[in-house]
């Protein structure tokens, strides 16, 4: 009986100490205690070059260039909680020839298109007219599981008159988080 | 005037544009501007077949949870803490390539802002104050095909950081190649939000409130529940959550129905929540009960609400009330002084002064009635 009371204490003791060996180097260090998840990613896809928007003869009024970007896809497999979502968004650089006046970002219009959309999340367009700063392309609210959401957006990059004959350059950048 | 892209006139790059007008305006027609190009006249091609590969993806994930956060959704999905000034914490993330070839990576921090109830990562490297306590470690990758990579987010905050609550998010970053003569760069983005809280003692509380609830019809007769939510508390919050309609006509309950609105609240503003339902909803009345949350948070509304069939919005009953007794009794005054001026003797037959006559100059708009016939005032 004693012997048994012994070894509950001992183990008592030893469950202590072990409890202190636990908690020690998360309250001495500088970080709080964490634990791992499983869950899936967020996820956008890996541009490829968008080539050619289009070419049009230069005209006294100026006139607008379209064309596809590529397909875009966000999926969201983070099994986030129910009503979560996520933005998607756009900015470009101005356009810039190897010479003369450039094509600003105010000029650049981004036109996300038809939406195919897989799970349960309302998405919603914004299609921007103006991408000199960011600005959302693609939002999802209302999200319930996985979901994922896959668009060809058009850019449209109005050409004033007189511009300079030549290929113009710039970076289009799409975000999501 | 348009040519069918792609172009072939602009097929090598700018040395096989046509220069004859170069210099010259606009109205000779000649030159040809062309946005982004194709490196050669089979370009459109290999944009479709690009596109048809284009399955694969960049993800990122989060890996590490605070233990006194495990409970909360949103801490699953983005770095969320409060922090004293002083202290550092690590977080794993999870950088993957789902596509077939060895993708080059980039991760690194830059700020964010809340604005029109949406949370956005500032573009490229933008700092602020976070992201330069921020580091991502490694900071590049070469991730193989369908491969992943980790890398430890360390946020450093210094002793004599500010109070209040700031945006980032860390980003994984890789771009197409520049293509060769010229031409559109595309650069993808996949990044976890960070929502850190800076100060002494606690968490500042988050705490919201859902001020109106009405219900309207919109001009195609869609019928359309309408709130607004304040943020009243000291923590931004991702709104999500549901409108459900009882004791409707015949008893009838609908729903739950989502509520659509900006998926942030930044601290101390007011986003309108919209909820759209099915057209052949009836009129009402009905008991709608509208429930958000953020996080672990919740908050519930009431009202009986109408969708009526004409009209855009609906007053409140009360309102309504009074107008229509105001409208009353203009009315009757109307008449009741038009009768008194038929019914007035010529003016020398005029004994001791009416005091309607003469008006006044700041006539009121009563009088102003009888005299024109306009029931408006000046």
């Amino acid at each position: 009986m004693k012997s048994m009371r012994t070894r509950a204490l001992l183990l008592a003791a030893g469950a202590g100490m072990l409890t202190l060996g636990l908690a020690g180097p998360a309250c001495a260090a500088e970080t709080s205690a964490t634990v791992t998840i499983t869950g899936g990613a967020l996820s956008i896809t890996v541009p490829v070059s968008a080539g050619n928007l289009g070419t049009r003869e230069n005209t006294v009024s100026g006139g607008t260039i379209s064309g596809q970007l590529g397909e875009v896809q966000v999926s969201d497999a983070r099994a986030a909680a129910a009503g979560s979502g996520w933005v998607a968004t756009v900015i470009s650089t101005a356009f810039t020839p190897p010479s003369g006046p450039t094509i600003g970002a105010a000029e650049v219009g981004y036109t996300a298109g038809a939406i195919t959309k897989v799970g349960t999340a309302t998405f919603t367009a914004n299609n921007p007219t103006n991408l000199t700063g960011v600005v959302a392309a693609v939002t999802a609210t209302g999200i319930t599981g996985d979901d994922s959401a896959t668009w060809d957006p058009t850019i449209n990059v109005f050409v004033s008159g007189g511009m300079a004959a030549g290929v113009y350059s710039g970076t289009i950048t799409q975000s999501v988080s | 005037m348009r040519v069918p892209w792609p172009g072939q006139i602009c097929g090598g790059g700018s040395g096989r544009v046509p220069r004859v007008a170069r210099g010259l305006l606009a109205a000779a027609a000649l030159i040809a501007a062309s946005v982004g190009a194709p490196v050669s006249a089979s370009t459109a091609a290999q944009v479709a077949i690009a596109r048809g590969a284009a399955a694969g993806s960049i993800g990122v994930q989060l890996l590490d949870v605070p233990l006194s956060a495990y409970a909360d959704p949103r801490a699953r999905l983005y770095i969320i803490d409060h922090l004293h000034p002083g202290t550092t914490i690590h977080r794993r993330i999870e950088i993957s390539n789902t596509t077939t070839s060895t993708v080059h990576i980039v991760a690194y921090p830059a700020a964010a802002t809340i604005s029109q109830g949406a949370f956005v990562g500032a573009t490229a490297h933008t700092p602020n104050e976070l992201s330069t306590w921020t580091s991502v470690l490694p900071g590049a990758f070469e991730v193989a095909p369908d491969g992943h990579a980790i890398a430890t987010v360390t946020i450093a905050v210094p002793r004599n950081a500010p109070g209040g609550e700031q945006y980032g998010v860390v980003w994984a970053e890789t771009r197409s190649p520049a293509p060769a003569g010229g031409g559109i760069t595309q650069v993808s983005r996949v990044g976890i939000r960070l929502y850190l809280s800076i100060g002494p003692g606690g968490a500042p509380a988050s705490e919201f409130t859902i001020e109106s609830l009405t219900g309207k019809r919109s001009p195609d007769g869609q019928p359309t529940v309408v709130a607004s939510v304040h943020n009243t508390g000291g923590r931004a919050l991702d709104m999500s959550g549901t409108l459900q309609l009882s004791a409707g006509p015949g008893g009838l309950s609908a729903g739950p129905f989502a509520a659509n609105l900006g998926t942030t609240l930044a601290i101390g503003a007011t986003e309108p929540i919209t909820i759209v339902l099915d057209k052949q909803i009836p009129d009402g009345p009905w008991h709608a009960l509208v429930t958000l949350r953020s996080g672990l948070l919740q908050r519930s509304a009431r009202a009986t609400i109408n969708f009526p069939t004409t009209g855009t919005s609906q007053l409140p009953n009360g309102l309504i009330a009074v107008f229509v007794v105001l409208l009353l009794v203009v009315g009757i005054l109307v008449v009741l002084l038009m009768r008194r001026r038929r019914n007035q003797p010529p003016p020398d037959e005029l004994g001791p002064p009416v005091p309607l006559t003469p008006r006044p100059a700041d006539a009121s708009g009563l009088l102003d009635v009888s005299a024109s016939g306009n029931a408006h005032k000046p």
